[in-house]
């Protein structure tokens, strides 16, 4: 089965072209704000070089966020529109997901991270089973242990050390085993994290923690295999954070009394040409 | 010829099949005009978002209602701007997508170009039975002929443009500050009427004018009860609005026990069309353009 893997989620995007067996060609890229563009360039291109065509495709994958909602919103774009127009199957995976996946031989809970800005963070967290069939070969189930968060390192962490003693057996017996962070972490927040989960946990390098639309095309499969797949008409971004609308400004005449207009609107939301080219409807 | 247009500039999906480039086969269009009601004004998140759910869709439905399979389409075109950067993204990405995967030639259109050639389409005609693929398009009698003057009145954009033949476009006159929609808007909220402006000042206008009527005064008289002044720059072909929306406001303010409205949006809808609007619109423009064009 030839699985395409569309990952546009963060400023870190990336793409791979793999069957059950192997990998034919993967990138993994800094793609700034340039999705939309690069993606499809670099798609046309893994084709090219692994000498396939598109209709060669049997399934599509897809990295559904969170993350950057335009970023998201490109790999999502177009991997609809490779399963409509091809007919093939598609499935969308959480990028928290593909994080915590690659960091499946950690023998603990695995969180992964995503910066959502205004500082806080998108998180989920994981456990992994280790097991091996009667020809030796090694397999690890993973298991999601949390919701989909969006949180304050601070709030996450006290999070994290509350359902430690839920998830990982009674507490005062063992020590709780230490949590794995990985994913795209700015320093600030990987500060504050350790510092309020009292150094009970490591952080993987940043690099090894880079998402692999290979990683991606495996979760794919599995889930493909157990009958998971998405219908392109319907399926959504897991945005999780809501749209910041500021309503404010469209309530108040924009002229005569300045002190009409409120001042509680948050300085953090869309610019105000945004919101004033926002208004422009034909 | 047949070609997928997909349009993605702002709060609306569109999807349309337009063979030889006039006979309008399907043309399918999700609004989110509601939605952005309840915020008075387009919330640029809101409506990428809606553009994502809506587009696959759209476009689905645009194929079955043309009788159309991909075998069918030739080439597929799609907005690249102006408009919303998140709400463009989509279906600039979903049209070169399915360029890509469908082996189709790929034609990014200017928004504000489409809306000139809309005036070529044929809304309610078949196209006739050809043996093979015709190059040029059918013309008609009644088509535009050129040099034509446009109005394009669209989101930000405010424009006359001389046409002098397909493709030769030379802009005579725009906006300096304000668009007509975006002065429409603002009017509507210094009198506390609804969003979007347009229909909602015609409503409003409708409405006294039938009160009026009921109470056997003379229509006219309301009509030339205020002087405001003309939204075009004398000895250009450039308009500006914000002197007309300025005298609305000190007109408003003038009038005895004004408030500042601060209505909290309550999702009524603002229902109706837009005729009034544009062909006022259009006088604006033919004026405008009465001032010497070749
Ligand atoms: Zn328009």
């Amino acid at each position: 089965m030839l699985l395409l893997a569309l990952d546009t989620s963060t400023r870190q995007a990336s793409l791979a072209l793999c069957t059950e067996e192997e990998i034919l060609g993967e990138y993994a890229w800094h793609v700034g704000n340039n999705h939309s563009v690069e993606l499809l360039e670099r798609i046309q291109r893994i084709i090219a070089e692994c000498n396939k065509t598109m209709q060669e495709i049997d399934a599509v994958a897809v990295a559904t966020g969170p993350g950057s909602f335009n970023g998201v919103r490109v790999a999502l774009s177009a991997a609809k529109a490779l399963a409509f127009s091809l007919q093939k199957p598609l499935v969308g995976v959480s990028s928290l997901d593909i994080i915590a996946a690659q960091q499946q031989q950690w023998q603990g809970p695995v969180c992964s991270i995503l910066e959502a800005g205004r500082s806080e963070l998108y998180a989920a967290c994981y456990a992994f089973e280790k097991s091996s069939n009667s020809a030796g070969e090694l397999s690890y189930q993973m298991r999601q242990l949390s919701d989909f968060f969006l949180l304050s390192p601070q709030h996450l962490a006290s999070y994290l050390r509350e359902q430690a003693n839920t998830w990982f057996g009674i507490p005062g017996e063992r020590a709780l085993p230490s949590f794995l962070f990985c994913g795209e972490i700015s320093l600030a927040s990987r500060q504050m994290l350790f510092t309020h989960m009292q150094e009970k946990c490591v952080f993987a390098n940043n690099v090894q923690a880079t998402r692999h639309a290979s990683v991606l095309a495996l979760l794919a499969l599995q889930r493909l295999h157990e009958g998971k797949e998405h219908n392109p008409l319907l399926l959504e971004p897991l945005y999780i954070r809501r749209p910041s609308i500021t309503t404010s400004i469209r309530k108040h005449p924009l002229l005569g009394n300045k002190s009409h207009r409120p001042a509680d609107h948050s300085p953090e939301g869309p610019s105000q040409t945004e919101r004033e080219e926002g208004a422009l409807r034909h | 010829m047949r070609v997928l247009g997909i349009e993605s500039s702002c709060d609306e999906t569109g999807a349309a099949i337009v063979e030889d480039g006039r006979y309008l086969l399907s043309n399918v269009v999700a609004s989110q005009v509601e939605i952005h009601n309840r915020y008075g004004g387009v919330v640029p998140e809101v409506a990428s978002r809606q553009q994502l759910s809506s587009i696959i869709p759209v476009i689905e439905t645009a194929m079955e209602k043309a009788a159309c399979s991909w075998q069918d389409i030739d080439a597929i075109g799609a907005t690249y701007g102006p408009g919303l950067a998140g709400s463009l993204l989509v279906g600039l990405t979903v049209g070169k997508t399915l360029a890509l995967a469908r082996n189709l030639p790929f034609i990014g259109v200017n928004h504000l170009e489409a809306h000139i050639y809309a005036n070529w389409l044929l809304k309610d005609e078949s196209p006739p039975e050809r043996e093979t693929a015709s190059a040029s398009w059918d013309v008609r009698e009644s088509d535009p002929t050129f040099p034509l003057i446009c109005l394009v009145i669209s989101g930000a954009h405010s424009e006359l443009v001389l046409v002098r033949g397909h493709g030769q476009y030379e802009l005579l006159g725009r906006t300096r500050d304000d668009a007509a929609g975006e002065a429409f808007d603002k009017v509507a909220r210094i009198l506390g009427l609804d969003y979007p402006g347009g229909p909602a000042i015609q409503h409003a206008a409708q409405r006294a004018e039938e009160e009026m009527r009921q109470q056997k005064k003379p229509v006219e008289l309301a009509r030339s009860a205020y002087r405001l002044p003309r939204a075009w720059l004398r000895g250009t072909y450039d308009f500006s609005f914000s002197g007309l929306k300025t005298a609305m406001l000190h007109l408003a303010e003038g009038a005895a026990g004004y408030q500042h409205p601060t209505p909290a949006p309550d999702g009524k809808k603002s229902t109706g069309g837009e005729s009034k609007q544009q062909s006022q619109y259009t006088r604006m423009g033919m004026q405008a353009a009465q001032r010497g064009t070749p």
